[in-house]
């Protein structure tokens, strides 16, 4: 390679070689005080066999060359703070930096989770806060902080209903999960134990009241539903479905992933949801961190709180304490107490939605994501399949059928965004529509935004009929075009080494 | 409300473009008398008055003057690039990197991540990460189970384990109760001629700790030799994973499944989350391996690129039947913790590792010389328990009343442990903070 | 690559090629019938719908299986196909070439690419299975 190719690669070429490459001998990016207490030789405290001289690979690298290794690797990333991620069921919203700012407060960040509960106040506290105001915005009885993420928490709430009916001895067996349900749900209720019975979805796009009754028998546990569905659609059926599950004493399990799209508009407890988990870094505008760390409190009615993992969080006089005292709990869900800074991100989220002189922004924010996606839908349509087209909720589901008469298919389109500028749709999901693009603008983009996209959208069709060939391409203005993915499983390398 | 862009003019337009009188019209598929009635909610608070609200709250509580309360969670020196790097918008607000044409970035760092984890732990395989060491550990477990197909023999856990851990493997395992064996301590570590003996008559799946719950140091060189000899998959579990800066990786011993709690590396405390998980193992055991994998390949155009890879293993794909439902990898704290390994370096680590080492013997040697109070002569990392005269529970208060923290009472956890406390030092801690508690420790006993 | 040679192979429409000799799966398995035993695969129309094989998971010499019943799995690159089993019996030999060399089963899936050997337990089973021209009929319907 010539210097010029080199050196412009340095700047602004996405190449950047990996911290291995550039390590050098001698080089150090630490600083750690002067020891002053005599120096231990390993040799004589610890086991010999054990003791190792250095993590030999480990690089060596001076502080400003990891600050731009970090920071071009950085600028490879699309992120919500870059553009527009219409990515369907992930609620891809604005992060407030306010909440960042004071989820490093020292007295709030280097809180210790075996300190004596005096020391812990401002922890407890917070959790204490965000449970009544999830309380006052689902309706049910009590929360849980434990649960890591959206999934951790679908296993906490099934455990919970594993544990309720095994405090009445009974041995039901199965869990009705509809067909169009993240993976994550028959995931989950395979952990747990239960044999999942899938529920089709109706010609409406929606669980019909004879499919449940024909699944329905003793047997059943309860059921999972995530409302508005996968589909965008809201389930109208819901507070009759409860009703059946709970004539077999089933519980109803709602799955929170797209309680944005209600939030303010409907009090889950109010249609007959039990239990139910939250998505914190979507609903509650926590960043998503290319990957977690997410929460995924989950809320119970209130006969349900004994079996709640330990501890929990309760007022004591004028402070909170953790109660251990829960003989029916369900065990525990991760080493600690969960994923606490993202609590306080989220408490911060929920205390600046609150009430205005005459409704709740809390309210304005689901009518606003709402609103957005049926314009989507609007504009978009006869461009694209809508394969439900009536008024949807917090997102709208496409399908490739138009242009698959031209060779192209939902990836394609997928692809050939990423040139415009765009972070793809969801692609693929739900399974029940083929070749299925789900789109989620949520509330915090303008109308120019929503436009412009929608522009690219149908340009994008129109290639598809005109320059097929430029789609299957695509893409070709990013850091990268299409990855060799079969190459990454046949020739695995999944850790660097020298070539 | 500044996070809501849509004035009433763009209502107004957007609702006209799809037909619509009003907003009541999106909601009309909800029957009436179930819409939410006014919210019992408070007042929003303007940006201002939620800077004021957390500073309130921070200060219902003193931060403690000096702390040396370690038990899986550890304060170390947090490197300012570490909160610098890993705040950046296009690593804090970008999503799973489904999309590797425009996620180079955060592709690249848990390709990195993985290296670094393998080097660590002395293993061949990493995946980017889990929530924390406890689930991490629980994830092993189950995994190991899954190794051992339809084999129904012993899951033996060491009596020395964090009890946190143990209760978040027996959530995780409930399945498998009836199979689960504890095996006693010795002392301060696991007992190693019953554990000789019950591996010899055979056992699916050991799962062990070092440091262990006492901070001591498991001997791993033997525990291999066993292993080695029989048929039983070995799962280990750190928590202080700058201890191997100065000690093998367990893979090095021959543990099939190496898992270790990585808060250390970059992560605050916050009450023990977020932190990350490290997750390790054999290449053999590839298609088992939980939760998320990045490979590296090229495009079309030939470059060198990184990539989701081996995913028909999740959750999305495999749904039922995946290796775990776990869809993050709390990415944003392997983050920090892969930026804190990369500037601490080869000689940095270690002399992390030799300065908390170093330390942890001097106040040992101090407690050992300045009061009669007995230190067991097992070896140690950067914690390690005082038997106290009097309970625990009781020094931790006193301390407490005199606002800091002495360390952890291990009574909390187990009644046969009240008179145990744990004491963690690192290279926060001066001469004089250590000479403090030795000279605590004489007056209160 | 896998798909090279499958081209290079192919000289029919890619995916419609049904042995005469052989018996078929609505789910698009295969079994050639010899001596009370089934070898068992799935059709070149499988593989060429579930496209870059990179995985076979098969289950063990010894274990038995009811027909229906799920025997393994294949996984392609972003998809994972169940493998149901089209006789009852005892699974008496498995393709152990298979798991580190799934590209078989798309360059050859009626020879190299088969899966596992089944005795048969009911000889009756296979009436339920479709001939040849059956299951063309039935692929053909599909496209």
């Amino acid at each position: 390679m010539s210097l010029l190719e080199d050196t412009v690669g340095s700047v602004l070429s996405p190449e950047e070689a990996t911290l291995f490459e550039r390590s050098h001998p001698g080089r150090i990016g630490y600083s750690l005080p002067t020891l002053t207490v005599p120096r231990v030789e390993a040799s004589k405290v610890l086991p010999k066999d054990q003791i190792r001289d250095a993590v030999l690979d480990f690089p060596e690298i001076s502080e400003n060359e990891v600050v731009r290794h970090f920071v071009r690797l950085s600028q490879k990333n699309y992120s919500i703070d870059t553009g527009f991620y219409p990515l369907g069921s992930c609620t891809m919203k604005y992060n407030p930096k306010i909440n960042e700012e004071v989820a490093k407060i020292p007295g709030i960040s280097n809180l210790h989770p075996l300190w004596p509960e005096k020391f812990l106040q401002p922890a407890l506290s917070i959790q204490f806060q965000l449970g009544q105001l999830l309380s006052s915005v689902t309706g049910l009885a009590a929360f849980t902080f434990q649960p890591n993420a959206g999934a951790h928490g679908e296993y906490a709430g099934m455990k919970i209903m594993r544990a309720y009916h095994e405090a009445k001895k009974s041995k039901k067996t199965k869990v009705l999960i509809p067909d169009s349900a993240h993976g994550t749900n028959p995931a989950t209720c395979a952990m747990v134990g239960y044999e999942i019975v899938p529920i089709p979805t109706g010609p409406s796009g929606v669980v019909e009241i004879e499919d449940i009754e024909k699944l329905i028998d003793q047997d059943v546990a309860g059921i999972m539903m995530t409302n508005p569905n996968t589909l965008g659609l809201y389930e109208k059926n819901i507070h009759k479905i409860a009703e059946l599950i709970h004539k077999v004493d089933g519980i109803f399990y709602m799955d929170g992933a797209n309680f944005n799209a209600i939030m303010g508009i409907v009090r889950p407890a109010d249609l007959g949801v039990d239990i139910m988990h939250i998505n914190v870094h979507k609903t509650f505008s926590t960043p998503h961190g290319g990957g977690g760390p997410g929460a995924g409190p989950v809320g119970v009615r209130e006969d349900l709180k004994k079996f709640l993992p330990l501890p929990v969080v309760e007022k004591k006089g004028d402070g909170f304490i953790f109660n251990y005292d829960l003989p029916h709990t369900m065990g525990r869900m991760s080493g600690y107490f969960g994923n606490f800074s993202i609590h306080v991100r989220a408490l911060a989220y929920m205390l600046s939605i609150g009430a205005t002189e005459d409704s709740t922004y809390i309210q304005q924010m689901a009518t606003a994501a709402v609103l957005n996606a049926n314009y989507i839908r609007h504009r978009l349509r006869g461009h694209y399949d809508i394969p439900f087209d009536t008024t949807c909720m917090h997102e709208v589901v496409l399908s490739d059928k138009i242009q698959e008469d031209f060779g192209i298919k939902t990836l394609d389109i997928a692809k050939r965004l990423m040139d415009y500028g765009y972070h793809p749709m969801t692609v693929y999901f739900p399974l029940v529509v083929h070749g299925a693009m789900m789109i989620e603008p949520t509330e915090s983009e303008t109308k120019e935004t929503l436009d412009q996209f929608c522009d690219v959208m149908i340009q994008i069709a129109k290639e598809a009929k005109s320059t097929p060939e430029i789609l299957k391409t695509a893409p070709t203005r990013v850091f990268r075009e299409r990855l060799d993915e079969l190459r990454a499983q046949k020739q695995p390398r999944l850790r660097w080494s020298r070539a | 409300m500044k996070y809501i862009p849509q004035a009433r003019e763009d209502q107004k337009q957007l609702l006209d473009a799809i037909g619509f009188k009003n907003t009541e019209e999106l909601f009309t598929h909800i029957p009436a008398q179930l819409r939410a009635k006014k919210l019992n909610y408070p007042p929003a608070q303007s940006e201002m008055e939620l800077r004021e609200t957390f500073k309130q709250i921070s200060q219902l509580s003193t931060l403690p003057k000096l702390n040396f309360a370690g038990c899986g969670i550890y304060a170390h020196d947090i490197p300012s690039i570490v909160p610098f790097l890993q705040g950046r918008s296009e690593f804090a607000t970008s999503y799973t990197p489904y999309q590797p044409e425009i996620s180079q970035g955060t592709l690249q760092a848990i390709f990195e991540f993985q290296t670094l984890a393998c080097q660590l732990t002395e293993t061949e395989l990493s995946n980017a990460s889990m929530y924390d060491g406890a689930t991490a550990l629980a994830e092993g477990v189950l995994m190991g189970i899954r190794l051992k197909k339809k084999s129904s023999g012993k899951i033996l856990l060491s009596g020395a384990l964090h009890p946190f851990y143990e209760q978040t493997i027996r959530t995780y395992c409930e399945e498998f109760k009836d199979r689960i064996e504890k095996i006693d301590i010795e002392k301060d570590h696991i007992d190693l001629v019953k554990l000789e003996k019950i591996l010899q008559s055979g056992a699916d799946i050991l799962v062990t700790q070092s440091p262990n719950i006492f901070g001591v140091i498991e001997d791993y060189s033997q525990i291999g030799e066993w292993i080695q000899k029989s048929e039983t998959l070995w799962v280990t579990s750190t928590m202080e994973p700058i201890s191997f800066g100065i000690l093998r990786g367990p893979g090095a011993f021959g543990a099939h499944i190496v898992t270790a709690e990585g808060q250390s590396f970059g992560n605050a405390a916050y009450l023990g989350g977020s932190s990350f998980g490290i997750f390790t193992t054999r290449n053999e055991y590839l298609r088992q391996l939980p939760g998320r994998l990045v490979g590296e390949t090229v495009d079309t155009k030939g470059r060198r690129s990184y990539t989701l890879t081996f995913a028909t293993r999740e959750q999305f794909i495999r749904r039922e039947k995946a290796t775990s439902n776990i869809c993050t990898n709390n990415n944003l704290n392997m983050l920090a913790g892969l930026i804190h390994m990369a500037t601490l370096g080869k000689q940095g680590l270690k002399e992390l590792a030799s300065q908390n080492l170093s330390l942890c013997e001097y106040l040992k040697n101090k407690i050992r010389t300045e009061t009669k109070l007995s230190i067991s002569n097992s070896p140690t990392f950067n914690e390690f328990v005082v038997e106290t005269t009097k309970p625990a529970s009781a020094i931790v208060e006193q301390a407490a009343n005199e606002g800091w923290v002495c360390g952890v009472d291990l009574g909390r956890f187990n009644p046969a442990w009240k008179n145990k406390l744990l004491i963690h030092v690192s290279e926060l801690h001066k001469p004089q903070d250590l000479d403090k508690v030795a000279s605590f420790l004489k007056q209160n006993l | 690559m896998a798909s090279e040679a499958k081209s290079g192979k192919s000289t029919k429409e890619p995916g419609m090629k049904v042995p005469e000799h052989l018996l078929y799966t609505k789910n698009h398995e295969w079994a050639r019938i010899e001596d009370g035993t089934a070898v068992i695969g799935i059709t070149d129309y499988a593989q060429n719908a579930l496209g870059d094989i990179t995985y076979v998971e098969l289950p063990e010499e010894g274990d038995s299986y009811v027909a229906g019943k799920v025997f393994g799995t294949v996984d392609s690159l972003k998809t994972v196909a169940e493998l149901f089993a089209p006789v009852s019996g005892e699974v008496l030999e498995v393709n152990g070439k298979l798991p580190n060399n799934a590209e078989h089963v798309n360059e050859d899936p009626y020879g190299e690419g088969w899966m596992v050997k089944i005795e048969l337990s009911d000889e009756k089973e296979l009436e339920q299975l479709l001939p040849s021209a059956e299951y063309l009929k039935l692929i053909s319907k599909k496209k």
